[in-house]
């Protein structure tokens, strides 16, 4: 679950994010609101938030000044996620330039905020609350050997359901989810990282070179050199 | 120091010239020097008379026929039109007094006013004109007056135009009809004249040939040379001729000796082409200008009306919805919270969809966007339509996956649909149908949205596709003609908008548009 502040000057406005992320199972935990900027700034450096969902326009310290402080004041990365009225494109400019993962409009889409939060977390959220905890297990994971059975163990349900739930939302076995999920990550890596690909086949969690490259061969239908 | 002219015989030091600006101030003094040896070729000028003042040195000074002894203190006066030559026989230098005086004066003259005071509204024409063969036409009919030959010479001494008029004996005798450089006097580049000199020079032949050199001025700067003549002014004795051939002198004496009338009458018309060459290209250089400013003159008025026209637009869009669209949005949000607060989630929905729908059409009118984006935009204003009609509304949507990246000009679909309500359904009580097929055929995106609702007559579809895609000009813009409109400008002659309808069954829109290429 990701730590989370909620900054709107408006109650209702708070509130309406706070019962989307219920409703829609959204991993968030909501860790406290804050009504203005100088007060959002406080609550931030205070309760250290992962994520930030930033309302832009507040009398006094408005968004933009919230993450230009951070910026510049706190000393970890903070994700934040800006909402404002505005479709202006240069309050969109001005908040990606501050480094806003991502800017919603109000009134917020659930949908919207759904798909900005999957950006943030690496997975795609899905409105099963027990799926949505075996994804986020697998994002946080997937460095290290993960096993269907032990994985059933761990959240109470059979192997079979856990297929079952993976069939339903992924339309593919536990396996081949992880499996792609690892090598999307490989892929950033071969990108990003000045790392060899057996390195690389051990970040992701791929012990035996042979079977990343096979794995990688049906997944993309092309070699990891093919990548770097 | 004066502006100092070297020549291969010497150089003449101007130490004293007109500023211009004063019609008073016409004479120009120098100090001619002519090296031991040295000779001044045989030369005419007609627009000066001189006084030469030798002050050193000795030589022999030919005026006209005259050969008279140069020493220092001897006093020689040459008039305009007079052959002139001079050589230095002894071993120093000749220097001499030059007082070089035109003639007649010609600033006055109502033509030369205009000239200068249009040149003056030009740039370096030096840099910018170049002497070319598009004054054939005035130079061919000069050769007819003047019945001479004569060729144009650029600023490099190179011949642009050559007449085909030579006498026989140059011909012959020297080869002109090769190269025209082949006679001597036309490679002589040194202008024995003053600097500026806009008046008529000669040189003459071995053979007592006369050339005549016209400058072509514009602005003050020598944008090329007339040079022609080869007239014979006076009996040149036949011992010159007598080591060639008697045809030769045969030729030569076929030539006629030129009394002076007709010689000024020459220089006369040499004087009238060289103006006229410049008047021409005086002229095409204005023009050159006149339509440089009139395209940017154009370009102005055209961004004038582009930047009017999005003015227009940008203010029209401030003022009615942005500055409220702050408040309508964070309303929109309140009441979003309110319903979710009271669980209901279709009314969130709704107005999750109204925002939507409001968005889009707050864009830019002239927006592309994707044909995904427009068809989510329709799915939206169906849906809240469908909030009013409930069970009696049914929708059918189907969009092949492959026109859902296609960019498409923005709601170009929703006034159709909007139709369908409006006029279609509007004395239907139950079972309205909508169906939107978008699917891509040969290349093209076809666009099709079709009602059940009461249609329109034979007549009236005819007539409705005709107002639509008819220049008329009158300001009622119906939402199909706008379509159409924005259409035709995105798709000139490119794309296809045709209504269908039957009364009673109901009404079909097709749009075929190409496919708008990534860039």
């Amino acid at each position: 679950m990701i730590s989370t502040l909620i900054v709107d000057d408006e109650e209702l406005a708070r509130d309406l994010l706070k019962y989307l992320i219920y409703n829609n199972n959204i991993q968030l935990d909501i860790i406290g609101e804050a009504a203005n900027g100088k007060e959002a700034i406080d609550r931030i450096f205070h309760l250290k938030p992962e994520l930030v969902l930033l309302d832009i326009e507040m009398p006094g310290y408005d968004g933009i000044d919230v993450m230009d402080h951070i910026n510049k004041h706190y000393p970890d990365p903070i994700n934040f996620i800006v909402i404002t009225a505005y479709s202006y494109f240069e309050y969109a400019q001005s908040s990606l330039r501050l480094g806003a993962k991502d800017i919603l409009l109000k009134p917020v889409d659930a949908f919207q905020l759904k798909q900005s939060i999957s950006r943030i977390l690496g997975y795609k959220l899905t409105d099963n609350s027990l799926l949505n905890d075996i994804l986020q297990h697998i994002s946080v994971n997937y460095k290290n050997p993960i096993q269907l059975n032990q994985c059933a163990k761990e959240f109470h349900i059979s192997e079979n359901q856990i297929n079952r739930l993976f069939k339903k939302y992924f339309n593919m076995t536990f396996i081949k989810y992880l499996n792609n999920f690892r090598i999307d990550k490989a892929i950033e890596l071969l990108q990003n990282e000045d790392l060899t690909i057996k390195e690389i086949a051990g970040e992701v969690g791929f012990n035996n070179l042979n079977y990343f490259y096979k794995t990688f061969k049906s997944i993309t239908g092309s070699t990891p050199k093919n990548y770097q | 120091m004066g502006n100092i002219q070297y020549f291969d015989w010497g150089n003449i030091e101007w130490i004293y010239e007109p500023d211009g600006r004063s019609s008073s101030h016409i004479m120009h003094i120098g100090i001619s020097t002519i090296l031991p040896g040295k000779r001044q070729k045989e030369h005419i000028h007609y627009g000066d008379e001189q006084f030469l003042y030798v002050l050193s040195g000795r030589g022999e000074q030919l005026i006209g026929k005259k050969m008279s002894i140069k020493e220092p203190g001897s006093l020689f006066h040459i008039d305009a039109g007079s052959v002139h030559e001079a050589i230095n026989t002894g071993k120093e230098p000749i220097k001499e007094l030059i007082i070089s005086t035109p003639v007649y004066y010609n600033r006055n003259n109502h033509l030369n006013r205009i000239l200068e005071t249009r040149e003056t509204h030009m740039e370096s024409p030096q840099n910018t004109i170049i002497i070319n063969d598009k004054i054939q036409k005035i130079f061919d009919e000069s050769i007819k007056i003047l019945g001479i030959p004569i060729a144009i010479f650029d600023l490099l001494n190179q011949p642009v135009i050559v007449s085909d008029n030579y006498p026989e004996f140059c011909i012959k005798n020297c080869n002109v009809d090769k190269s025209i450089k082949n006679c001597n006097l036309y490679n002589i580049n040194d202008e024995y004249m003053p600097p500026h000199y806009k008046d008529p020079s000669a040189f003459v032949c071995q053979y007592g040939l006369r050339v005549f050199v016209m400058p072509i001025i514009i602005n003050e700067a020598i944008i090329g040379t007339i040079k022609g003549g080869h007239i014979r002014i006076y009996e040149k004795s036949q011992n010159d001729l007598n080591h060639k051939s008697n045809l030769y002198s045969e030729l030569y004496n076929k030539m006629q000796i030129v009394h002076q009338g007709r010689v000024m009458a020459i220089l006369q018309h040499i004087k009238t082409l060289s103006k006229n060459i410049s008047y021409y290209y005086l002229l095409e250089n204005t023009e050159l200008e006149l339509s440089k400013k009139e395209e940017i003159i154009k370009d102005i008025s055209k961004n004038e009306l582009l930047l009017e026209e999005s003015l227009r637009s940008t203010k029209e869009q401030v003022l009615s919805v942005q500055i409220n669209n702050h408040f309508l949005f964070n309303t929109l949000n309140a009441l979003a919270s309110l319903s979710i607060k009271d669980g209901s989630y279709k009314t969130y929905e709704s107005i999750i969809r109204l925002s939507n729908i409001l968005r889009y059409s707050l864009k830019s009118s002239n927006t592309i966007v994707t044909l995904n984006e427009e068809m989510k935009f329709i799915l939206d204003y169906l849906e809240l339509q469908r909030l009013r009609y409930g069970g009696r509304l049914k929708i059918n949507i189907n969009i092949s996956e492959e026109v859902r990246p296609i960019r498409v000009p923005l709601n170009f679909i929703q006034p159709i649909v909007e139709n369908s309500f409006i006029h279609g359904f509007k004395d239907k009580l139950d079972g309205l149908y909508i169906e939107i097929n978008c699917y891509k055929k040969e290349d093209k995106i076809v666009v099709q949205i079709e009602d059940n609702g009461s249609g329109l007559e034979e007549k009236e579809v005819e007539e409705l596709n005709n107002r639509i895609k008819g220049q008329s000009t009158t300001i009622d813009l119906s939402g199909l003609m706008m379509i159409y409109r924005r259409l035709e400008l995105l798709y000139p002659n490119r794309f296809k908008f045709e209504i269908s309808s039957k009364k009673g069954v109901g009404t079909k829109v097709l749009i075929v548009l190409p496919v708008i290429k990534e860039d």
